[in-house]
């Protein structure tokens, strides 16, 4: 009976949470409200009647854009732990967080910026415990970190580009993520984390296009672990422009490829695949809306924020910096509703 | 007085027409409560519409309760002159409660599973209330069924008189 019920029973209280959460995320409209604000605290007030606690303005100072996000992501991974039966399930937030501070002090380190601002709170393993391995002293770095900070400086010796960095713990994260989703043995977690690594592949392989890189360069920006496989990728990588949706027919990303070969062909900007790329990423985000108990919801909700974090950062900053609305409206995706 | 084979299996059908279906009744009310739960911490003022659909999967055990009851009277169980059943009459018996047994526990599940997914429709919208209760009632309609199935045997189709 049990067996019967699985998941189902052991989520359904995530499930009811994240029904009434699923109605506070901002939708098209809210998002719409805030570039419109004429300026930054009017975007605020737009956060603060949507729940954002840390969108309250003061009368001593206004809140940063780094409060604001954090805060949320604070209250995030509250939600999943108190939430999930299952503890690693926080992983797939807090190891996010984890491989992006090692990205940004490992850059930092080896180019001489200040990582303060960039670095992301609420990483499970300590800032100072990563910098301790940057500077040598790994005892205390888990072991997927370790790997990655590893696979990071052999990449950036031989080319000594941050890119090298994101590239290579880039990779090791999805391995990670995607060892982890197969052990939790959701399925709906397995395909979002593939999708993930197709469209960073996809991605990949057309900007390489673009900028007229060689094919080892594209090939070795690549991550394995997708639906398509890298190497399939790769072999299209010589062929005329409209040959490319054909090499990928039968992977679901047919007409993504399609459009953005056209693009490159027409030599206009990739931003469509962007947004295609964004467009399929919520696709399969939204089948959680139709699974009516199990982890589906909970996890659909998880990517569904993180996402809205970064448009809310990116409408933001664009507000401070004083960006034009339709400038920072075409930085914009569509927002999950 | 001794203790027969019969009498056994009656009481064993008794067991069966009120466990399963109360056991199958506390899963679906406990997995609409969980869910409910949930939406509650978010939003109190839902309780009222959640608790409406919780109490749907808490049928099946009562019609289980009371089918044992009657079988408890058909057996002289409240009158302290248990009827010594022969061994077919105590297999009739079971036979007997199978319906309310089987359907009463497996329904009382599903529709569990079908009220918590309704409250994800009061969740967001609580102005709908009414069709997910018309979806949890639809599985309610098999339990009714088998409840007068197990009910109509036990009155007229157990021609119990017992062993001397």
């Amino acid at each position: 009976m049990w067996q019967m019920l699985g998941l189902e029973s052991k989520y359904a209280y995530a499930t009811g949470r994240v029904r009434v959460l699923e109605t506070r995320l901002l939708d098209r409209g809210r998002i719409d409200r805030m570039i419109d604000a004429p300026d930054v605290e009017g975007a605020l007030k737009v956060l603060a009647e949507a729940g954002y606690a840390g969108a309250q303005l003061s009368e001593k100072a206004r809140p940063t854009v780094d409060d604001i996000v954090s805060g949320e992501e604070e209250r995030l991974a509250r939600l999943v732990r108190e939430t999930t039966p299952d503890p690693r399930l926080m992983e797939f937030i807090t190891a996010r967080w984890d491989f992006h501070n090692l990205k940004v002090m490992l850059k930092a380190r080896l180019h001489r910026v200040p990582p303060e601002k960039a670095v992301a709170r609420h990483g499970t393993v300590d800032l100072a415990v990563i910098e301790r391995a940057i500077e040598g002293e790994t005892r205390d770095l888990p072991p997927h970190l370790a790997k990655a900070l590893g696979a990071a400086r052999a990449a950036h010796d031989i080319r000594a580009v941050p890119e090298t960095i994101d590239i290579a713990v880039d990779r090791e994260m999805y391995r990670y993520l995607l060892a982890g989703a197969k052990s939790l043995g959701i399925q709906y977690l397995v395909d979002l984390v593939e999708m993930e690594v197709d469209l960073l592949n996809l991605s990949v392989f057309f900007r390489s296009r673009r900028m007229g890189r060689e094919r080892d360069m594209a090939a070795e920006a690549m991550v394995p672990g997708g639906k398509i496989s890298p190497l399939r990728l790769i072999a299209c990588y010589e062929q005329p422009p409209e040959a490319v949706a054909a090499g990928l027919a039968g992977t679901g990303y047919e007409a993504l490829a399609r459009r953005a070969a056209a693009a490159l062909a027409a030599g206009e900007p990739l931003a469509e695949l962007e947004r295609l790329s964004e467009a399929a990423m919520w696709e399969g985000i939204r089948k959680a809306r139709y699974v009516p108990l199990g982890p589906e919801p909970l996890i659909g909700f998880m990517f569904a924020k993180l996402h809205e974090l970064k448009l809310v950062r990116l409408v933001l900053v664009g507000k401070i910096s004083g960006m034009s609305r339709e400038s920072v409206r075409e930085r914009l995706r569509d927002a999950h509703v | 007085m001794g203790v027969t084979v019969g009498m056994i299996l009656g009481f064993l059908g008794i067991a069966l027409a009120v466990a399963l279906p109360g056991v199958g009744s506390a899963v679906g009310v406990g997995l609409v409560g969980s869910a409910g739960s949930g939406v509650v911490t978010e939003d109190p003022d839902k309780f009222g519409q959640i608790l409406l659909l919780q109490v749907i999967p808490g049928t099946q055990g009562i019609y289980g309760l009371l089918t044992g009851f009657v079988l408890m009277m058909k057996l002289g169980v409240f009158s302290g002159n248990v009827l010594r059943l022969t061994t077919f009459e105590g297999l009739l018996v079971i036979m007997a409660v199978l319906p309310i047994a089987i359907v009463g526990w497996l329904s009382a599940i599903h529709q569990g599973k079908v009220a918590a997914a309704g409250v994800g429709v009061v969740a967001k919208r609580p102005e709908e209330l009414g069709k997910p209760v018309t979806f949890a009632a639809m599985v309610e309609t098999y339990a009714v069924l088998a409840f007068l199935a197990s009910l109509l045997l036990i009155m007229f189709g157990l021609p119990l008189k017992g062993v001397a």
